[in-house]
């Protein structure tokens, strides 16, 4: 298949200068897509001001970052790792769409997370009325039609049934912290808890999971 | 023992990184509208604020323009033909002589023109 029909290779401009300035374009677009796809070489701050503009690169970068701890908020709350995928899902195009009522652009992960945990809750009690069924059967009959492996879909079932006995705090506080990496003071700030709660919380969880999951207790 | 991170790895992202990337995508495509709404506000921003710098020079050399006109107007002695009259009658009294009947006439004239 050619690249260029030869109609257009015959219009196209071939002068150095053109070639240079097109390349020039193209390396600029590039740069822009690697620098803002690295983590660490853009803050939020500026991704935000460049979703503002309507930047599609920008809006990439601020999902690839933070849609991963939405998820992981909502999966806290609904206990359905589908469910918690469309939340995650809604709640950043919700974001998106209001980006100009994001007051601190510097904090938008966090302010997804908040998005994402009030529409979980929401999703819930739809879920709940929807169906009246326990939400223990809703997550396992999910996994079980949507995982193709069945071994991870072991794993997840063991794992979303272990959190299901947890209350809704330490869900998150353990999923943010120990899937998602966030800092106790970032989930306490997020939880309206303070610092030593959060701690609490993620220290009693992982207890318990290990307990539930049947992991060998070392000292 | 408490200490140690419990492994989410088949609950994570990670686990099926084609489905992850498929649920990006779609909030991508979903946020489409609202980015092209963003850029085209912003386009339109940027087009007036590109007229607003010639507007605002050709609008100050326009008043600089009237302002001199008006200062020019003030400065002109009035050429009115009461104004002639009344210069030549102060002459012939200073001079204590009759007015020059051609001038009067010629003054005279210059007023029914007008």
């Amino acid at each position: 298949v050619p690249i260029l029909s030869p109609a257009a290779a015959d219009a196209a401009d071939w002068s150095m200068a053109s070639i240079a300035r097109r390349s020039a374009a193209g390396l600029n677009t590039l740069r822009q897509r690697i620098v803002v796809d690295d983590d660490r070489s853009v803050d939020d701050a500026t991704l935000v001001a460049r979703v503002r503009d309507g930047d599609p690169v920008a809006t990439e970068a601020l999902a690839r970052r933070h849609m991963p701890a939405a998820r992981a908020v909502a999966l806290a709350i609904v206990a359905d790792a589908d469910l918690a995928d469309d939340v995650a899902q809604d709640a950043f195009v919700a974001a998106i769409e209001e980006i100009d009522a994001c007051r601190h652009p510097e904090r938008v992960g966090r302010w997804i997370a908040q998005i994402a945990r009030n529409r979980a809750k929401d999703a819930l009690k739809a879920q709940r009325r929807r169906r009246a069924v326990p939400l223990d059967s809703v997550s396992l009959a999910s996994d079980a039609t949507s995982d193709r492996s069945s071994d991870l879909a072991e794993l997840r079932r063991r794992l979303v049934a272990a959190l299901d006995r947890l209350p809704e705090e330490r869900r998150t506080a353990i999923l943010l912290h120990d899937m998602e990496g966030w800092p106790h003071h970032e989930i306490a700030a997020l939880l309206g808890l303070p610092d030593g709660t959060v701690r609490s919380h993620v220290h009693h969880a992982r207890r318990m999971l290990r307990r539930l999951l049947g992991e060998e207790e070392r000292p | 023992v408490s200490d140690r991170r419990i492994d989410f790895t088949a609950l994570g992202t990670t686990a099926d990184p084609q489905r992850w990337q498929r649920i990006i995508d779609e909030a991508l495509a979903r946020v489409q509208p609202a980015l092209a709404a963003r850029r085209q506000q912003r386009d339109a921003v940027a087009l007036i604020a590109s007229w607003s710098r010639p507007l605002l020079a050709a609008a100050a050399v326009a008043a600089l323009l009237l302002g001199s006109l008006a200062v020019t107007q003030e400065d002109e002695p009035e050429t009115t033909p009461a104004a002639d009259l009344a210069a030549v009658s102060r002459a012939a009294v200073q001079l204590g002589t009759r007015p020059d009947a051609a001038v009067l006439l010629r003054i005279v004239g210059t007023a029914s023109e007008q």
